[in-house]
């Protein structure tokens, strides 16, 4: 995807962080495990705290991580360079992470569920995590494609045309999940007994 | 949150790039529509105050805890594993395929030098069936088993002791395979022997070569013939 517009409002940090990690994926293309192991940890970070938001399950995004990582290490030498690492790397997980979550709908709900009723009976959980778990909860309730809208341009910080190629699909598009994933979170945090935005 | 905006929807395209507004992840074109687009549109405003606390919420979720070592250690493993299974794979090089586009050029500039040494090759061989069309002497050069300036005429042995060998032990030796040194030693410590018996052919002489060879005194043991007339 041409993404020359985005290129050009990069911050330097992004840039810099973007060639170390070019450098990175030429050194694993051949096989050097040392560079993998700073990848691997640089990434684990980043990716744990998407997936476990995203999956619920904390082994599930373990598994999704090593996968992930895995592919990257297997397939280092095929990176076209015509995206950034980053993206190349969320776009892995995010596939991953799809299958896993269609896969395991049905438990998705009932964690969502009991993320619900333990923040709304818990008299002694703090304010900050009962709203942490009904925003989850109004999370859980969305479209998996506009929840994973939401997740990468709010908790990863994606710009939309990043997303669309995480995601592999028009930019038009992923500003249409966005405004409909919007839409309707506003309106199930509305229904709920505290606002998260209160 | 206002509640006389509750439901209100703008619909205009900078409403749909808020997220990335808040985010600082829009050009600074579009920067500029979405920054002017708020002065004006309440609803946008509202939004805007409802989108930023939705993510400051996201952003400050620190109920994950990060323990990689654990799934580093297995899925190096799991590299082990699979260099252990396909040692012997062959494989094409894991060269990311942007690195091998910069490589093109190169690659260009190796098949002219390739070309090059072709044809350098090509004349070579041509210079080496047709000596004399190159205007070329046949090259002079000497080895241990070549003499044939001062060797004698007929069969004769080249061979080069070991420095430790006494000359006590150099004379048994030769007495007892009734040869005799008639030249050396040479620069490179060669000598030449002939038989004691002037009448031995050259098929008599090669099994005494061969015991020579296989003596741990001598390093160098070969069967030579001078048929050249001697040097003048």
């Amino acid at each position: 995807m041409e993404n020359t517009e985005f290129r050009a409002i990069q911050p330097a940090t992004v840039r810099g962080g973007n060639d170390r990690e070019r450098e990175l994926i030429a050194r694993i293309s051949q096989g050097d495990r040392d560079a993998f192991r700073e990848l691997y940890l640089h990434y684990h970070r980043r990716l744990a705290r998407f997936l476990v938001r995203v999956t619920h399950r904390r082994e599930d995004a373990e598994d999704i991580i090593n996968d992930t990582l895995w592919i990257v290490w297997q397939r280092a030498g095929e990176f076209r360079g015509d995206s950034q690492v980053s993206t190349w790397i969320m776009g892995i997980a995010y596939r991953r992470a799809l299958n896993m979550i269609r896969s395991a709908a049905t438990h998705e709900r009932l964690i969502a569920r009991e993320a619900l009723d333990s923040a709304v009976s818990s008299h002694d959980a703090g304010r900050d995590l009962e709203n942490a778990q009904l925003l989850d909860h109004a999370l859980a309730q969305l479209p998996v494609d506009q929840r994973l809208v939401l997740e990468f341009t709010y908790y990863l910080d994606h710009s939309c045309e990043e997303v669309a190629e995480i995601m592999e699909c028009p930019v038009n598009t992923v500003k249409t999940r966005m405004f409909n994933a919007r839409r309707k979170l506003r309106a199930i945090l509305a229904e709920e007994p505290k606002g998260v935005t209160s | 949150m206002s509640i006389e905006l509750e439901g209100a929807r703008c619909n205009e395209e900078a409403a749909r790039l808020l997220p990335w507004y808040m985010t600082g992840r829009l050009s600074p074109a579009d920067v500029e529509r979405v920054a002017n687009h708020l002065q004006h549109c309440a609803i946008c405003r509202d939004d805007m105050a409802h989108e930023s606390a939705v993510r400051t919420r996201m952003k400050t979720d620190s109920r994950v805890e990060y323990a990689p070592q654990a799934g580093l250690a297995k899925t190096l493993s799991r590299i082990d594993e699979l260099a252990r299974d396909a040692p012997h794979e062959v494989s094409p090089p894991r060269v990311p395929a942007y690195r091998q586009r910069q490589r093109l050029g190169a690659v260009q500039w190796l098949t002219a030098a390739v070309l090059v040494q072709a044809l350098a090759l090509a004349w070579l061989g041509v210079s080496l069936r047709h000596p004399a069309s190159a205007g070329a002497a046949p090259p002079r050069y000497e080895t241990l088993s070549s003499d044939t300036q001062h060797a004698p005429v007929g069969p004769h042995i080249r061979a080069v002791f070991t420095p430790t060998m006494t000359l006590t032990d150099l004379h048994a030796l030769l007495a007892a395979n009734h040869l005799m040194i008639v030249r050396g030693p040479t620069d490179a410590g060669a000598y030449t022997l002939t038989s004691t018996n002037p009448l031995m052919s050259t098929a008599q002489l090669a099994p005494i070569a061969e015991i020579l060879r296989n003596d741990a005194r001598v390093l160098f043991a070969e069967l030579a013939i001078n048929d050249a007339p001697a040097a003048p």
